[in-house]
């Protein structure tokens, strides 16, 4: 019997010791979160305005996007794809499946007329479901 | 007036028969008492059998306490008051035959008081158990479940602290999305149910120590039924028997010389 008591007591102050809960709003600090808050993993290194043709006829404006990828900040390295979904419309463009090394890659907004500027809310996407997303916002220009 | 004298028949001698019977009539008586005395002389031997055998004592004729298993004696009757401690008294007249070895079995039956004593020992016995073992039982199963409990509370953290390592190694945003949202809400429902448990069954087991412990103190509190052999005082008034150092009989006188 006496034995018992201190086996409770030490296992009060155990009980004592987990009273931390985890709290699942304080997590966000992996990079592919979609409530990820830590450093950007996108980094916008420039825009281009480029015509897209069909033969010899220009059948678009597009303005590009050339991105950095933190790949470092990911958990490990992941084969990935980088999506930027126009916000004038919704319309998106994803790239294509990117291997763990590589850390620039470019997505464009389409239909564009010189002078404006055109935003897009761009994320990684890995294994079908995207990351938190980086609104980037670059001007057409001729 | 003259009276004539008074005429008595003659007397009759003794018949011889009436003669013949008184005689054989004496004879008989002497020769009965003769024998009796004789015989009386010649001793017989008991040998007692008595329930409980180790430790019983009896009292001879009303004068000698003994404690044997066989006495030679003069032939005759002789009185027995047979007494073992726990055991009631038993007052016999045993017949020792001359030159003969007789055996007497006897079990002497217990005694009224030893019998209360035992219902009272028993039931001293039974609260005792009853204070101690059942709640040191219930105690013990209490903490049982207490620690079943624990461990249950700590495999609940022991999982949240799992789900905590996956969402750090985790590389698709929906299975993060999945783990924060569903799977760690669900473990986090786990261990607070898993931690009042604990808590619960702590306090419980607490409760019960602490009962336990009041109730064990005031088990050894409890008064330890005694046991007064009267058939022992009965017995050694029957027969006086000189102590160590001899016996003795005194008395007093106290006057109160204390003025009012």
């Amino acid at each position: 019997m006496k034995a018992i008591i201190p086996v409770l007591f030490a296992a009060a102050l155990l009980a004592g010791c987990y009273k931390d809960e985890v709290a699942e709003a304080d997590l966000t600090t992996n990079a592919l979160d979609p409530d990820y808050d830590g450093p950007p993993i996108l980094e916008l290194l420039s825009t281009d305005t480029e015509l897209r043709y069909n033969g010899f006829v220009v059948i678009d404006t597009v303005v590009v996007f050339n991105m950095r990828v933190r790949t470092d900040l990911f958990p490990s390295p992941i084969s990935y794809q980088l999506e930027g979904v126009q916000t004038n419309d919704g319309t998106s463009d994803i790239t294509e499946q990117l291997v763990p090394a590589t850390t620039e890659a470019s997505v464009e907004h389409r239909h564009v007329l010189y002078g404006n500027e055109y935003c897009m809310d761009i994320s990684v996407v890995a294994v079908g479901s995207n990351s938190r997303s980086y609104r980037f916002c670059g001007t057409a220009v001729q | 007036m003259k009276y004539s004298a008074p005429t008595y028949p003659a007397r009759k001698r003794l018949q011889p028969v009436a003669c013949g019977l008184q005689s054989f009539a004496f004879i008989f008586v002497f020769t009965h008492l003769l024998i009796s005395s004789a015989s009386a002389q010649i001793p017989g031997t008991l040998r007692l059998f008595i329930d409980p055998g180790h430790e019983f004592s009896f009292v001879l004729d009303d004068k000698y306490r003994m404690q044997q298993r066989e006495v030679t004696l003069p032939a005759g009757q002789h009185r027995f008051q047979f007494w073992a401690p726990t055991r009631r008294i038993v007052d016999t007249t045993l017949t020792v035959l001359p030159d003969i070895t007789r055996d007497f079995t006897l079990r002497l039956p217990y005694s009224d008081e030893y019998k209360v004593y035992q219902e009272q020992l028993l039931r001293y016995r039974n609260n005792r158990k009853l204070n101690r073992l059942l709640p040191m039982a219930a105690t013990g199963v209490s903490a049982i479940v207490s620690v079943s409990m624990f461990v249950r509370y700590k495999n609940a953290h022991d999982q949240l602290a799992d789900d905590v390592d996956q969402y750090n190694s985790l590389t698709s945003p929906g299975a993060i999305s999945r783990l924060k949202n569903e799977t760690m809400p669900a473990h986090q429902a786990d261990f607070e149910k898993a931690e009042r448990n604990f808590i619960i069954s702590t306090s419980i087991t607490s409760g019960l120590a602490v009962l336990t412990t009041y109730l064990y103190v005031k088990s050894a509190r409890m008064k330890v039924p005694l046991f007064e052999d009267k058939e022992r005082l009965k017995f050694e008034g029957l027969a006086w028997v000189p102590g160590e150092r001899g016996g003795t009989w005194a008395g007093g006188f106290t006057f109160n010389l204390v003025k009012r």
